[in-house]
């Protein structure tokens, strides 16, 4: 029985860039208001975290993550735990939502439920678009882990407790396990990025403006 | 074996292709089915692609007979596979890009939600895509502030529509700005995929599409 869910993302603060989480609480053929409890936590080497008050089951919610956490930081870490006293209800159906915010754009992801297991994405550099992978320790150990780029095993740095990073994809990653394609758009590599042994860490795929490096879209990994 | 499914739009509105990478060392077949918004079949595609390979389609070739439904030319596509593959719909708007990836689906009898940041500036489209050979009806409640209108949307059988948020709750709307959240049921058992349109019309008409899913 799910009575505790936390998701984890990562979310960006700044003048140009905000972040918001979104969050719906909800139990299966059960439609009563009953209260919930959310845990937001911000972290970059060292986690700060709040409790939002009248959250309710069947309500969707949402919060600035300024509002709960003043102050900017480039890139963060963060998780939402939801949790229910009703010891009969699983909040396996519930579902949350991360978003980055600029004056014009929106970015909008689901963050991935701590236990999910991983999955693989499709990295993408074109004329327009580029990619880079988030990895998140959303844990108070060092851990490190090893992904799959094709036949290429590529292990990481280990990530200090609580740290977030972005990792550029270099251009002689394509070139050694990508795949080049000429399509109608032009030439387009792509690859298959694998996580091929399991850990706590979270990854996602952010696929970027090249041009302006704005975020365009988000998949986990 | 796989099975996802996938939405589209296409001129005016925006230009899609499909990229697809196979995820094994073997060749891989595919088979690309397409479908109106009605849920009608325009186009079949079968292909193989060999191992570590990619493949890009530009959709605008395969959609031949598609017609519009709220001003826009739209529908799903259905790709099985034999092998699990990574699999994504790169659709450009003007200016914007976005990569798509597969479409949400809420099951029957089941509640989902999206956050919308609503303003004079802003239009939404909630798309709704029917997975099943039933008609279904959804319900949308609209949290803003201490409010929350209803409305109802009904969609035939393996249809896809664009439906206007401003227009389902324009006597709320009409003058409220901030944060709101849509939450919809999907009555019976029909399993519904779902993604949200957000097009802002700033103070100088450039016009900026954000396309998002899951």
């Amino acid at each position: 029985m799910d009575r505790r869910i936390t998701w984890v993302g990562f979310g960006m603060e700044s003048a140009l860039t905000k972040t918001a989480v979104h969050f719906f609480g909800c139990s299966t053929g059960v439609s009563a208001p009953y209260p919930a409890q959310v845990i937001l936590t911000r972290f970059q080497k060292e986690p700060q975290a709040v409790a939002l008050d009248g959250v309710r089951l069947n309500q969707p919610g949402g919060i600035m993550l300024e509002s709960a956490f003043p102050g900017e930081v480039a890139l963060c870490g963060v998780a939402l735990e939801l949790s229910t006293n009703q010891t009969r209800e699983s909040l396996a159906e519930s579902q949350c939502f991360f978003e980055l915010q600029s004056r014009v754009d929106v970015v909008r992801y689901r963050p991935t439920k701590v236990g999910a297991a991983p999955r693989n994405g499709v990295l993408i550099r074109d004329s327009k678009i580029s990619s880079s992978v988030i990895v998140i320790n959303p844990t108070e150990q060092s851990q490190s882990c090893t992904w799959k780029c094709g036949e290429q095993a590529i292990t990481l740095d280990p990530l200090a407790p609580w740290e977030v990073k972005e990792i550029q994809i270099q251009d002689d990653w394509y070139a050694k396990v990508g795949k080049e394609v000429t399509g109608p758009r032009g030439v387009i590599y792509s690859m298959i990025l694998s996580v091929s042994d399991p850990s706590s860490l979270i990854g996602y795929i952010i696929h970027r403006d090249s041009a302006v490096r704005k975020p365009v879209s988000v998949r986990p990994l | 074996m796989f099975e996802k499914r996938f939405w589209f739009a296409s001129d005016p509105f925006g230009e899609s292709l499909l990229i697809i990478s196979p995820e094994t060392e073997n060749s891989t077949n595919y088979e690309i089915e397409f479908k109106d918004s009605e849920g009608r079949v325009i186009n079949n595609v079968k292909a193989t692609v060999e191992p570590r390979s990619t493949v890009c389609f530009e959709l605008d070739p395969f959609l031949g007979g598609l017609g519009f439904e709220s001003g826009i030319r739209h529908g799903t596509l259905t790709v099985r596979g034999d092998h699990e593959s990574g699999i994504l719909v790169r659709l450009g708007s003007k200016d914007q890009i976005s990569m798509l990836g597969e479409l949400s689906v809420i099951r029957g009898e089941n509640s989902g939600f999206f956050p919308l940041r609503l303003s004079s500036e802003r239009s939404h489209l909630l798309v709704a895509v029917n997975l099943s050979e039933n008609p279904v009806s959804i319900k949308g409640r609209l949290f803003i502030d201490s409010r929350s209108p209803d409305a109802s949307f009904d969609i035939p059988p393996f249809a896809s529509r664009c439906l206007s948020i401003e227009s389902a709750f324009k006597e709320v709307l009409e003058s409220h700005a901030g944060l709101g959240h849509l939450r919809f049921l999907v009555k019976g058992r029909s399993n519904v995929g779902f993604l949200v349109i957000e097009s802002l019309v700033s103070m100088d008409e450039e016009e900026s599409t954000t396309v998002w899913g899951s």
